[in-house]
């Protein structure tokens, strides 16, 4: 595998020149390089010769990414939804395969136009020049696709040269324009105006016989002689149709007679009165001199190819055109004085690739358009659907079908790697290889997750695609960023979300702990809006029902609020912390006026300050000797243990005793 | 589009580590600090955090997943590996952002030689990561609790008998494979296999060798693929060439898997020792750095060919770096069919009616 033929691009960086770079990949469409030493297990710490010497960077490279401009973003967005329906469609046929091609190009035309008015409204320098660049690249795509759709997409036609007419005609509309606001103002002294030839000879270089009939007819001189017979042969000249029933053979020798026929009325002097009208008239006839002439005014080599097969190829076939491609363009490149095809834009060779269906050539070079590919995948796309697509150094089939899938997957990675557009380049990967069906999965997860909305998104978009590891993983990561925040009430809802007891449980220890050091209770809405979803987790349940029994104490609904809270010191789900402030919620409950808590609730709360708390209260204490210096988990309850303990005795002993009496006296 | 940072690092950047997002760049150097870096609303890269983490120079860094929060782990020639945890300080006035701190959350202090490589474990084992030192072993820790960084515990000791100074963890989230490990060792004056290829067994609870790959030449850096939905694995590796090694698993008759290593592919970059390798997110194309100071990158083409598609050249001369080289380069990072570039010098160039 050689790199001769690779392109080596010339980074500045003074310490790297030096130390040669390292690289490696920051997203798949980022890499990033630095001077590096090369490091060995035997290696020797020391400050390296370079140490405080040249400024030390670090430098980021990637490809210029374009298609999340605003304009163009709705382009990708549109073209995405046709790429779509095409990949769905079940029925092949012709007709789908041209209005699919049709809805593209309008697409592009639309951009095209959203991308002038954008200049016109003057959107500052930068952005001119931007989008100026933008029509450069989508007006060259415009320009092809309409080639490949009525040589290549369009089956239905046999005939090449209209279509190639009306493609000139709308790639070159200057004739046409003047044409029309000619015939629009009516005025006698048209051929006063220096336009007037110039636009009759467009015309009929793009085959638009019937405008230049009107024009002449505006001309003051209409009434002549010459004019009168020019008109005539204009009238009477064959046209040939494909559907009009004519062999071409038989059109083709109608053509011959009256070209000859002309040719003689031109050889007899007939038109020399009026040189221009001559000149159009040699031009009708194939005249060498006449054509060289008009090829020195052109723009662009196929400017005239089109008229000049009109006049002597009518009938071409598309597999015919590149023959008389290349010797059209070999008479115009010399009447230019060009030298081979080396002095030509790269759109013109574009064109002659498509013109002479020469596919490896055309996909190998449209790839370099600087549209970040968005032509090429659709297009070959387009082109492998409806079978059209032959590449000729290539023997058969599946190589089409491996490089419609490359480009793809290509395209699709490189919108997933990008901000905004990531959901357009799930769409895509779908129909890559299976490659890209695995490629979704790990670039969905790597989608960066700006906020909660996003990371909705990507939860849905996961689901919608039966990822289903996403899911977890997303709201995991926004646990460990709400709780980076401070932010618990988020962190709590995308806990449970996840359905990860140790995430939950992490979350609701902070909700606890945070209750034991204020006596405050945190997110009280979310708390009273978690329902069925507490069961999630054990700890999650435990702070759910603690927030209930605060809310019947709040309610003064004493003796649900005392049934409960007996019902969680017995539920052996109370984290080891929480014991101290659970025990010491009972006390009130124990000294309210009437005694609320039977003698057989009081025993069990007895049963556990003795076996719980006192254990919980030593171990503490312990804890906190060991490590006096260190601030540990310290909470309020911890801090006036003794106490507590004493309080806690008291006001069972004293709610014992009142409910004995009470109890007692009740069976009797 | 290429954008430079300047470090303000006093010494050569050994390490230069993204988060999983690629959002967030850590660097380390030989003037023992760390630096964290982070992008803002214009895409700039700013620092966020620098300090000094180490008594030695550190040599590698490794973000953890983001589920387990901002963790970093360094590697350093004073024989430990730290981890460090981000964290919110107190917020001056409820508006205004947390202010962020770095803290040292442990030390791993079992090595007795210069730590060379540091790698997190895929997610689905948990918050693990494993050390390579220059005294043959492999350490891998836990975290029990991972939301509690402050806790680790030496899992397991890999011995290796050469010097390591690489290693990679096999990222394949399939539950078929069980973990794996390989590790890479540079040492010059022996003619043994340098890369080895360790499976945990779930049923003995221990590492066992599974494969030497007969590289002989010193190794420096190795990397498996990520796994996007294959059934073998891929491993790169970085010796005096790049080789590629397709480890397809087989199970035996006694219910041992061991592999089938096919070489898939193999490249040189100009004929120089190459220092490191790194995949691509979709394990499609390979970054490849070599001695003689190019940066070159490789795609795997559909028929799971290599083709180097760009290589960079670190120049002294400013005067080379023209932009608009840069971008035409750029534009070619991921040619399929590809003939060469120059044919579109910009797209200036097209003419326009």
């Amino acid at each position: 595998m050689s790199s001769n033929d690779v392109a080596v691009c010339h980074i500045y960086d003074k310490l790297s020149s030096k130390t040669g770079f390292i690289g490696k990949f920051v997203t798949n469409e980022e890499i990033s390089l630095h001077g590096f030493q090369p490091v060995f297990y035997s290696t020797k710490d020391a400050p390296t010769k370079y140490a405080n010497t040249d400024e030390i960077n670090v430098i980021h490279v990637s490809e210029n990414f374009i298609l999340d401009d605003e304009i163009l973003r709705s382009l990708v967005a549109e073209s995405c939804n046709i790429f779509y329906n095409l990949q769905s469609i079940k029925t092949k046929s012709n007709d789908v395969f041209l209005q699919t091609s049709r809805v593209y190009r309008s697409a592009i035309r639309a951009t095209l136009n959203k991308l002038q008015e954008a200049i016109i409204d003057d959107c500052g320098e930068n952005d001119i020049k931007k989008y100026e660049s933008f029509i450069t690249i989508f007006y060259s795509i415009e320009c092809l696709w309409h080639l490949c759709e009525f040589l290549l997409i369009d089956r239905s036609t046999m005939s090449v040269v209209p279509n190639l007419l009306e493609w000139t005609k709308f790639h070159f509309p200057s004739p046409s324009q003047s044409a029309a606001e000619m015939l629009i103002n009516k005025d006698r002294d048209l051929e006063f105006r220096e336009s007037y030839w110039e636009t009759v000879r467009g015309l009929i270089l793009q085959g638009q016989i019937d405008i230049v009939r009107a024009l002449l007819r505006f001309h003051s001189s209409s009434e002549t002689m010459t004019f009168q017979l020019a008109e005539k042969e204009l009238q009477t000249m064959p046209v040939f149709n494909s559907h009009g029933g004519l062999s071409i053979q038989k059109f083709r020798s109608q053509w011959s007679f009256w070209s000859s026929a002309l040719e003689t009325k031109l050889d007899s002097g007939l038109f020399s009165t009026e040189i221009e009208l001559e000149n159009i008239m040699k031009l009708i006839v194939g005249d060498k001199q006449a054509w060289m002439q008009v090829c020195q005014d052109s723009k662009c080599w196929y400017e005239y190819f089109a008229g000049f097969l009109f006049f002597t190829q009518p009938a071409v076939r598309y597999f015919e055109l590149g023959t008389f491609a290349d010797s059209w363009l070999g008479r115009w490149s010399s009447t230019k004085g060009m030298r081979g095809y080396t002095e030509l834009k790269s759109l013109d060779l574009m064109v002659l690739a498509t013109l002479k269906n020469d596919m490896a050539e055309l996909i190998s070079s449209i790839q370099d358009m600087g549209d970040n590919k968005w032509f090429v995948v659709h297009i070959v796309d387009l082109l492998v659907h409806c079978d059209q697509l032959r590449i000729s150094d290539e023997s058969n089939g599946p190589s089409v079908v491996a490089l419609r899938e490359c480009l793809i997957f290509d395209y699709g990675t490189m919108l997933m790697s990008h901000g905004n557009l990531w959901e357009i380049g799930m769409d895509y990967l779908k129909f890559s290889s299976s490659e890209g069906l695995g490629a979704r999965e790990v670039l969905l997860q790597r989608v960066p997750i700006k906020n909660d909305i996003q990371a909705m998104k990507i939860i849905e978009i996961a689901r919608i695609n039966g990822i289903t590891s996403v899911e977890q993983e997303v709201c995991r990561v926004m646990v460990k960023r709400s709780l980076f925040l401070e932010n618990y009430g988020n962190a709590l809802e995308w806990a449970i979300r996840s359905r990860d007891n140790i995430y939950v449980t992490k979350v609701a220890n902070i909700f606890l702990n945070h209750y034991c050091n204020t006596g405050k209770m945190m997110h009280k809405d979310l708390l009273s809006n978690i329902g069925a979803k507490m069961f999630i987790a054990p700890r999650l349940l435990f702070l759910i029902k603690y927030f209930d029994f605060h809310q019947f104490y709040r309610a003064r609904a004493f003796s649900q609020a005392a049934e409960l809270l007996v019902n969680l010191l017995d539920s052996k789900i109370i984290p080891e912390f929480f014991w101290p402030s659970l025990l010491a919620d009972t006390i009130p409950l124990l000294e309210h006026n009437e005694p609320i808590i039977p003698t057989k609730e009081t025993y069990i709360i007895m049963h556990h300050l003795e076996s719980d708390l006192i254990p919980y209260l030593a171990k503490t204490k312990k804890e906190r000797e060991n490590k006096k210096e260190q601030e540990g988990e310290l909470n309020l309850m911890n801090a006036c243990s003794d106490d507590l303990v004493q309080l806690l005795r008291l006001a069972c002993a004293r709610n014992l005793s009142r409910a004995m009496i009470i109890e007692n006296t009740l069976v009797r | 589009m290429n954008s430079i940072i300047h470090t303000e690092h006093r010494d050569v950047i050994h390490d230069c580590s993204y988060d999983y997002y690629g959002q967030r760049m850590a660097t380390c150097s030989s003037d023992q600090t760390i630096k964290v870096w982070e992008q803002n609303e214009k895409g700039q890269w700013i620092v966020s955090s620098s300090w000094k983490a180490h008594s030695g120079s550190i040599w590698k860094l490794n973000w953890a997943h983001p589920e387990f929060g901002a963790v970093i782990v360094s590697a350093s020639f004073d024989r430990t590996a730290s981890i460090w945890e981000e964290t919110a300080e107190q917020k001056p006035t409820a508006s205004s952002t947390p202010a962020k701190r770095w803290i040292r959350r442990t030390n791993l202090v079992d090595s007795r030689t210069s730590v060379t490589d540091v790698k997190f474990g895929p997610k689905n084992l948990g918050l693990v990561l494993a050390t390579s030192s220059s005294d043959g072993i492999i350490r891998i820790y836990e975290a029990p609790d991972i939301m509690n960084l402050s806790q680790w515990t030496l899992q397991h000791e890999i011995i290796c008998k050469l010097p390591l100074s690489c290693i990679s963890w096999n990222p394949s989230l399939f539950r078929a494979h069980p973990p794996m490990i390989a590790a890479g060792s540079d040492m010059a004056q022996s003619n043994e296999p340098k890369v080895f290829v360790f499976e945990y067994s779930e049923y003995n609870r221990r590492w066992t060798k599974t494969e030497n790959i007969n590289v002989t030449e010193p190794v420096h850096s190795i990397e498996f693929a990520p796994n996007v939905g294959r059934s073998y694995h891929v491993l790169a590796v970085a010796s005096k060439d790049v080789s590629i090694f397709n480890l397809k698993p087989i199970v035996e008759q006694s219910g041992n898997t061991r592999f089938e290593v096919v070489q898939a592919a193999q490249f040189n970059d100009n004929f120089c020792t190459v220092w490191r390798v790194t995949w691509n997110i979709t394990g499609t194309m390979l970054v490849t750095s070599s001695d003689d100071g190019y940066v070159r990158i490789w795609r795997m083409n559909y028929l799971k060919g290599f083709k180097c598609i760009c290589s960079y050249k670190p120049d002294s001369n400013v005067n080379h770096h023209d932009p608009q080289a840069v971008q035409l380069i750029n534009s070619s990072t991921t040619k399929f069919f590809k003939k060469g570039v120059g044919a579109f010098a910009g797209s200036s160039q097209i003419q326009q009616h």
